[in-house]
């Protein structure tokens, strides 16, 4: 495409550029917030795309002078022209996000990203591989697929399992827990790993194929990515990098991929296939 | 120079007709983007004809080409700090070849003039990136970013006035389109820089870039993948003022202001400095239109501080081809 200027209209929807909207409910989940916008204007988001988010007010007002820049979120669900964000808190940006109350009003830009796109395929027979908030993305694609996703859900504990409670009609519903307080002990790809040949199974006798969907904390998406590898399983994965603008313009989220290029996470993900990656890395470690 | 130079330049109101330039180039208002900090391929990608329509920039400055292409710096390469953004992008690009074959032509179609940042490690490197975009019409001027570290010492070319004068001086023949270079903030002297810029043939000048910093991890190694970065955002503003102020103090040559540009206000202070033109970076990634907003703001006042500033070296009056300077006819003609 060198050499044309791409035509086609802003794919956010009307107003093309950041929109400042009001929030209208959000709720505990767990140590998890279920935020909801009203966003009746903006583009319908593809499962596994994501807004920069950011508060209008008293963003920048914390201790260490953060948050400065928005934050990266998937859309968990889009349903009446409102987006839903599940949100975890980890630091300055979530804390604010969190505190958010209704009728405060947020800035935000999306739909951003490459959604998942195998696994939304009709021929997909959909297992969604998620550890604790990295379920986010795979509960819009559960909306997509009612009564098709086999959701695998991983967590810490009972109170972050309490989020398995928003996966709307998946056509099964496994939980794992480290503790064990919650259904099995141990993490969402060890329910992959226990579910596998029955899904393999019930995949062929149907005439579909296996995809993994995943997202979840680098280790378990690590581990994922190399399950799937090793048993050749199609997978596609949502991983995470620090962004600064969501929209390809800085160059600041690459990830290296397998063949040790880097791909921008905002616009060539932040869903990849999962051959595509190279090891997940892990910046906390 | 006088010290209340400042002072004497008188404002000056600029109609909505009067003619912006910059170093011959004309603009639509003084608002522009900082080098490397607005991908327009992957911006177009996202926001579609919606960019075209309402492009936020009165020119385009593109990221900095070098000549052989380069991958950028291992991830991470962000890191947030209090008001402000480190990066070590480690300027990513498709090298001079690709960048004139594959991205020029989509540049050219844009409806504003196009700027483009070239850095080299010495001499024959630079003289062949002038050489290339001379040839090029689609480029209106070259940005030069002299933040690079020089082959024979490792320090920035752009840090030492006595390297910069020399290197620009042997390139600036090479080059028949008007030079702007991008000071480095990272000096003893910036003024001195500025002026050793202006003697070996400057048009413009464009600061600050990032001043270099760093971050650590929670373990105590560098966060950063490259170790070490560059500052921008809200954090550098203040000491972008001072360096604008300082640099515009010195030379004649017109100065492209930047450094954690947020709003119009923060845009008139950097006029007020003595900038003639403004660029905004890092707060694009908040808002992709901010930067067209602050035109829109600061064209509805009509009368902007930085014409004083053009208005005063454009001087006597109804000068030069009649035209409204915004201080930007090239320094060479009168110098060479
Ligand atoms: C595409 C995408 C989708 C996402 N979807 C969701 C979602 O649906 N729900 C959700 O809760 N989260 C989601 N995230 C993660 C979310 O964006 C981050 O948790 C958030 O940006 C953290 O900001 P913070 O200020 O709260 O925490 P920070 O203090 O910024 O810390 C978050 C992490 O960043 C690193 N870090 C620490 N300090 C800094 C610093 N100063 N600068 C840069 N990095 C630092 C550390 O690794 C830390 O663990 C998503 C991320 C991406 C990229
Ligand atoms: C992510 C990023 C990439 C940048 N890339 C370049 C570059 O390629 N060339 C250059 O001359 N300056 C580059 N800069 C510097 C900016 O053009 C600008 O000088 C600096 O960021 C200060 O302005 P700001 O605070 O408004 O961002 C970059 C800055 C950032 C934040
Ligand atoms: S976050 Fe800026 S390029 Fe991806």
């Amino acid at each position: 495409m060198a050499g044309s200027v791409p035509s086609t209209g802003s794919r956010l929807g009307q107003g093309a550029g950041r929109r400042e909207l009001v929030v209208l409910a959000n709720q505990p989940c767990g140590p998890y917030r279920l935020l909801q916008v009203d966003d009746p204007h903006g583009a319908t988001p593809q499962p596994g795309q994501f807004a920069m988010l950011s508060a209008l007010e008293g963003w920048g007002a914390g201790a260490d002078g953060r948050p400065y820049l928005p934050r990266a979120l998937s859309y968990a669900r889009h349903r009446d022209g409102q987006a839903h964000f599940l949100i975890a808190e980890v630091g300055p940006g979530t804390k604010r996000l969190c505190a958010l109350a209704p009728g405060e009003r947020v800035g935000m830009l999306g739909p951003l990203g490459r959604p998942f796109q195998r696994a939304a395929d009709a021929q997909a027979h959909v297992l969604l591989v998620g550890g604790g908030i990295g379920i986010a993305p795979l509960l819009a694609l559960c909306d997509l697929l009612p009564g098709r996703a086999h959701a695998l859900f991983g967590f810490r504990d009972a109170s972050c399992a309490q989020a398995a409670e928003l996966c709307e009609r998946p056509a099964a519903l496994q939980i794992a827990t480290d503790d064990g307080s919650v259904g099995r002990r141990g993490s969402a790809v060890e329910l992959l790993v226990a579910e596998l040949a029955r899904a393999r199974q019930a995949a062929a006798s149907a005439g579909r194929q296996v995809v993994v969907a995943g997202c979840g904390p680098p280790p378990m998406l690590e581990a994922l990515r190399r399950f799937c590898r090793e048993r050749d399983l199609a997978c596609e994965l949502s991983v995470e990098a620090p962004m600064a603008c969501g929209y390809g313009a800085c160059h600041g989220c690459v990830l290296e991929l397998r063949e040790g290029s880097y791909a921008r996470a905002c616009i060539e993900g932040p869903v990849f296939a999962g051959e595509r990656l190279g090891p997940i890395p892990d910046y906390e470690a | 120079m006088p010290a209340d130079r400042q002072g004497a330049r008188p404002p000056v109101r600029i109609s909505s007709a009067g003619a912006l330039e910059l170093c011959g180039i004309a603009l639509a208002h003084p608002v522009i983007n900082g080098s490397g900090t607005y991908d327009l391929r992957a911006a177009l990608s996202v926001f579609g004809q919606a960019l075209l329509d309402a492009m936020p920039f009165a020119a385009y400055v593109s990221k900095t080409i070098t000549i052989a292409p380069r991958q950028g710096n291992p991830p991470p390469r962000l890191w947030e700090s209090s008001a402000g953004l480190l990066n070590s992008i480690g300027l990513p690009n498709p090298g001079l070849r690709a960048y004139l074959e594959e991205e020029l032509p989509l540049l050219e179609q844009l409806s504003v003039p196009l700027i483009t940042n070239v850095m080299g490690a010495d001499v024959d490197e630079i003289r062949e990136l002038f050489e290339a975009c001379s040839e090029q019409p689609a480029i209106a001027a070259v940005e030069l970013n002299v933040s690079c570290p020089n082959v024979k010492d490792g320090l920035d070319i752009g840090s030492d006035p006595r390297t910069l004068h020399e290197v620009l001086r042997k390139t600036r023949a090479a080059l028949s389109k008007p030079l702007i270079v991008k000071l480095t903030p990272n000096t003893a002297d910036v003024a001195a820089c500025a002026a050793a810029a202006e003697q070996a043939g400057a048009d413009a000048l464009s600061l600050i870039n990032t001043l270099r910093a760093a971050a650590m991890r929670s373990d105590g190694r560098p966060w950063l993948g490259a170790r070490s970065g560059g500052l921008s955002g809200p954090a550098i503003r203040p000491i972008a003022l001072a360096q604008v102020a300082a640099v515009a103090e010195r030379v004649q040559i017109p100065v492209i202001g930047m450094g954690g540009i947020q709003s119009a206000r923060h845009a008139r202070d950097f006029l007020a400095a003595g900038a003639s033109v403004v660029a905004v970076g890092t707060e694009s990634f908040r808002d992709p239109f901010l930067a067209a907003r602050i035109a829109a703001e600061l064209s509805g006042e009509r009368a902007l501080a930085n014409f004083a500033r053009s208005a005063a070296i454009a001087a006597p009056a109804p000068n030069r081809q009649g035209a409204r300077r915004a201080g930007c006819e090239p320094a060479r003609a009168e110098t060479e």
